[in-house]
């Protein structure tokens, strides 16, 4: 119990850490990497909360394919002039601020006052979470939902060949 | 203490203010989709703790499905943000105003 | 009172009417003579079927005890609620005295008129005009209600403006005419408070009196009574002295009278009809008319005569010293309109009445000839640049002399029968006192100087004008000379019916003679108040001569002695400087201020102004909202969603 508890909170402040660093650092390398690094914090989370499968594709797909595509594209922006794109656009911040305060406090105030949610998690059935649950979950029941899936990855794929086709008239008017 | 789901909401909340404040501040636009994705995350964050609530492992499939549409979203818009910055030559969100009047 | 009803007399009035609208129609066309002759017949029409009138009313049989009245009860002007109000014209005595002096005299001057405007591109105008007033001035003397009186005082009042102001391309005469038709307004607006007063008095009395004349008088005794019962004796005062302000503003009394010099500036026909013979006349009339009102208050009375007296002297100190023909003969008019006035103050109305027609016959009969005199000289007014003309327009001078003889009080003229009457009265009469009697007498004496000075230095002695003009020096017209021998005709010979029974006004007019002053006077008084005013205007008389025509230095030494009283007098005291000190300047700043500060910058700028910028702001501001920045509009949701998150947590949670 302590461990988990002690795993979850330190992972948590981690992830809540580096969320703030990929908001507020300047240079977008530097953000990409601090947001990879909550993608793993939060993978532990999912861990921590017995979505084993989740966690293993979070770290797969979300910080090793999505990431490493946002870092080439940085890198191919960054390559063709070098603009500092890192002003931080002064006028909302300090209302940010106070909303983010705001906010915060309202849903965990809310949380505090509700009762029966403060628990424990009932008993995990000892298929939650594994491969077989999930598995099955998506091909039974949701298969519709998958194949449907599909074909957004088949549209994406293409919208994507199509948006950064070179036209032949050159570039950049 | 004993970890329990408003933890995990609370966490989910504050990774999505995060980065609903991240998404008014910045300038540059990957930052910007960025701190979608951090949105994103939240969100699943937020099934996956309901999903270990409730005991359901339909949950957990639909958590899945979000990561498979964020990344699609994610390429698609990248995609975007490279034809206009070959189109434009920025990448900064204040300079692109079309919408503006 | 007995009324017949007789719609003939409408007729009176209509006539120059229709010469009026007539000779406007006509008013940039040639001939001029045509217009001339129309307006003189619609007056004389106008003459007579007054004359047709008084044969009318003279042959009607009236009940014993009561005088008859022939009214003529046309359409309701004004219905609203109780308040009834016709168009109604009455003829009686009064406006029988008042009719024959006003078409009278008003014809003589359209026929002078003819030959003095005839060479004026505009003539037509005013013989449109001159045709306007003479019909206002029938409708003020027959009216038989208040209202319709005030539609004429106003009317009369409106014609002067416009012929004062008859050659407007120059500002001065734009000014003059301005300044006496504001003058009289100040007057009109007591007037009206006084008619409004008079209502309400008579409605709280309990008498639906329509501010008619005839019922007003009827109903007086008993409706005073109430009057006294209700409001207090302070009420009848009030409602006199409102009225009486309302007469000085038409009748040209302290402090209302300084646009009597000024109007000068009109045409001598003009001056002669309007500013000597009738318009100034009105408010006479109205004190005459409303005189049981007036005889219920001593106070204001004593207001009145001691106005009188006051612009009698002050007036005449002030002709002592003009240079301006005109100018001598318009302050003349003040003080005799102050003599009217004496004797309104004293009771005596009907000396009043007297003093007001034989004025008409000679105060028109001079200004007619100061016209001729100036007509000879071409256009020059100032007496001290005239002199010698009594052989060169003997019938100018004639009949001049004659006016200075009558308004003198010089024996058996007219003049000396009606003043006669009124120091009579202002001596010994109920209401008299020694002071106004001495003060009158003293106007008098100093009348009678100024007169014969005016005489002296324009008909006597040498000419001391321009060489050149000398030669071009010439007899009127005889269209302008005729008018000039039958006004002294009548100056002449106007006083001697007070020595017929039945034509004295005192026996004529008795009905509006208040009852106190009807009283006998002892014979030894008469005839010393009589020997008193011979003396006072002999005592002028020398005085002029040996001024003016003996050679010696009085003059010169006085001159010296009196310099700044004389330099004051000739400057009118400087009131009308004072006026605009007190008066106009702090009209105008406030004025002045009103329109910088409070209409253009507060209003306009401020408020209007301000308006403006404040939309434009808003509207500035929402169209910066849509700035296209993506940023922008999601910080908004994300307030919009703050917002809502707390409210509703907050609701659930309470």
């Amino acid at each position: 119990m302590l461990i988990s508890s002690a795993v979850f909170y330190i992972f948590a402040i981690l992830s809540v850490i580096s969320a703030i660093l990929t908001v507020s650092v300047s240079s977008p390398v530097k953000s990409a990497v601090s947001m990879i690094f909550c993608l793993f914090c939060l993978a532990v989370i999912y861990f921590t909360l017995g979505a084993h499968f989740a966690g293993i594709i979070q770290i797969l797909v979300y910080a090793g394919a999505i990431m490493v595509l946002f870092l080439f594209v940085i890198m191919l922006l960054e390559k063709r002039n070098n603009e500092s794109f890192d002003d931080i656009i002064s006028a909302p911040k300090i209302i940010s601020l106070v909303l983010a305060v705001i906010l915060l406090t309202a849903l965990s105030a809310s949380l505090a006052a509700s009762t029966g949610y403060i628990g424990i998690f009932p008993n995990a059935a000892e298929s939650f979470g594994t491969l077989k649950a999930v598995g099955s979950s998506i091909f039974k029941k949701y298969i519709f939902v998958f194949e449907a899936l599909s074909a957004l990855i088949l549209v994406a794929i293409a919208g994507v060949t199509l948006l950064s086709a070179k036209n032949s008239e050159g570039d950049n008017k | 203490m004993i970890i329990g789901l408003a933890h995990y909401l609370v966490l989910a909340a504050a990774l999505f203010i995060i980065g609903l404040i991240g998404l008014t501040i910045r300038k540059n636009i990957i930052v910007l989709f960025m701190c979608v994705e951090l949105m994103l995350n939240s969100a699943n964050l937020t099934i996956l703790a309901y999903a270990r609530q409730f005991n359901d492992s339909d949950f957990h499939a639909a958590a899945l499905f979000v990561m498979v549409i964020a990344a699609a979203e994610a390429a698609l818009g990248l995609a975007l943000v490279v034809a206009m910055f070959r189109y434009r030559g920025t990448a900064d969100s204040t300079k692109l105003t079309l919408l503006k009047g | 009172m007995h009324q017949i009803n007789m719609h003939f007399i409408n007729l009176i009035p209509l006539f120059p009417l229709l010469g009026a609208i007539f000779c406007f129609a006509l008013r940039d066309k040639k001939p001029a003579i045509l217009c001339g002759i129309t307006a003189s017949l619609m007056v004389f029409l106008s003459l007579i079927s007054s004359t047709a009138s008084v044969f009318a009313l003279s042959g009607a049989a009236s009940p014993a005890g009561t005088e008859t009245v022939i009214v003529s009860n046309n359409f309701t002007w004004i219905s609203a609620g109780d308040l009834k109000i016709g168009c109604d014209l009455m003829f009686d005595r009064l406006s029988a005295v008042m009719l024959f002096v006003v078409t009278f005299v008003g014809f003589l001057i359209h026929i002078y008129s003819i030959g003095y405007m005839i060479h004026d591109k505009d003539s037509n105008r005013f013989f449109s005009y001159l045709n306007l007033f003479v019909f206002f001035m029938i409708i003020l003397v027959t009216a038989k209600n208040l209202v319709l009186m005030f539609v004429g005082w106003e009317g009369v009042g409106l014609c002067s403006y416009l012929l004062i102001s008859f050659w407007w391309s120059d500002p001065a005469n734009a000014a003059a005419g301005r300044k006496a038709f504001i003058t009289n307004r100040i007057g009109d607006f007591a007037f009206l408070s006084a008619m409004f007063i008079l209502y309400w008095l008579y409605s709280a009395a309990g008498f639906n009196s329509g501010l008619d004349f005839i019922s007003l008088s009827e109903n007086f005794k008993s409706a005073a009574a109430n009057i006294f019962a209700i409001k207090g004796a302070v009420a009848i005062d009030i409602v006199c002295i409102l009225l009486f302000i309302g007469a000085s503003g038409k009748s040209a009394q302290i402090p209302l009278y300084v646009w009597l010099p000024d109007a000068m500036a009109g045409p001598t026909p003009v001056s002669a009809l309007i500013h000597a013979a009738t318009m100034v006349t009105a408010g006479v009339y109205m004190c005459v008319r409303l005189g049981f009102l007036f005889a219920a208050s001593a106070l204001a009375l004593k207001i009145i005569a001691f106005t009188g007296v006051l612009t009698a002297v002050f007036a005449a100190v002030i002709a002592m010293a003009q240079t301006d023909i005109k100018k001598v003969l318009a302050y003349s008019t003040v003080s005799q309109l102050g003599f009217m006035f004496i004797a309104v103050g004293c009771g005596a109305f009907t000396s009043a009445i007297f003093h007001l027609a034989t004025h008409a016959f000679f105060k028109s009969l001079l200004f007619l000839g100061a016209g001729s005199v100036i007509h000879s000289l071409a256009g020059e007014q100032d007496i001290m640049k005239m002199g010698g003309l009594r052989k060169l327009i003997p019938g100018t001078f004639t009949t001049f002399f004659i006016g200075v003889y009558a308004i003198s009080g010089l024996p058996l003229m007219s003049g000396f029968f009606s003043k006669d009457e009124i120091l009579l009265y202002s001596f010994a009469g109920p209401h008299s006192n020694a002071v106004f009697y001495a003060l009158a007498a003293l106007a008098s004496f100093l009348t009678s100087l100024y007169m014969h000075r005016l005489l002296f230095l324009v008909f006597y002695g040498s000419f001391r004008g321009d060489a050149k003009k000398y030669g071009h020096i010439h007899e009127s017209p005889a269209i302008m000379t005729v008018p000039l021998y039958i006004l002294a005709f009548f100056s002449i010979f106007s006083g001697f019916i007070v020595f017929f029974k039945s034509l004295n006004f005192k026996t004529l007019l008795a009905s509006y003679q208040s009852a106190i002053a009807a009283a006998n006077i002892s014979h030894s008084a008469e005839y010393s108040v009589m020997g008193i005013a011979l003396a006072a205007a002999f005592a002028g008389l020398i005085a002029a001569y040996k001024f003016y025509i003996s050679s010696n230095d009085y003059l010169s030494k006085i001159n010296k002695a009196f310099a700044a009283f004389i330099k004051m007098q000739e400057n009118k005291f400087y009131i009308d400087e004072l006026y605009d000190l007190i008066i106009i300047s702090p009209l105008k700043s406030v004025s002045i201020f009103l329109h910088k500060i409070i209409d253009v910058k507060f209003i306009d700028d401020y408020i209007v102004g301000g308006t403006v910028r404040g939309f434009k702001y808003i509207n500035s501001a929402l169209s910066d909202a849509q700035s296209g920045r993506v940023q922008g509009y999601l910080s908004a949701m994300a307030a919009g969603l703050a917002v809502m998150t707390v409210y509703v947590l907050y609701n659930s949670i309470r």
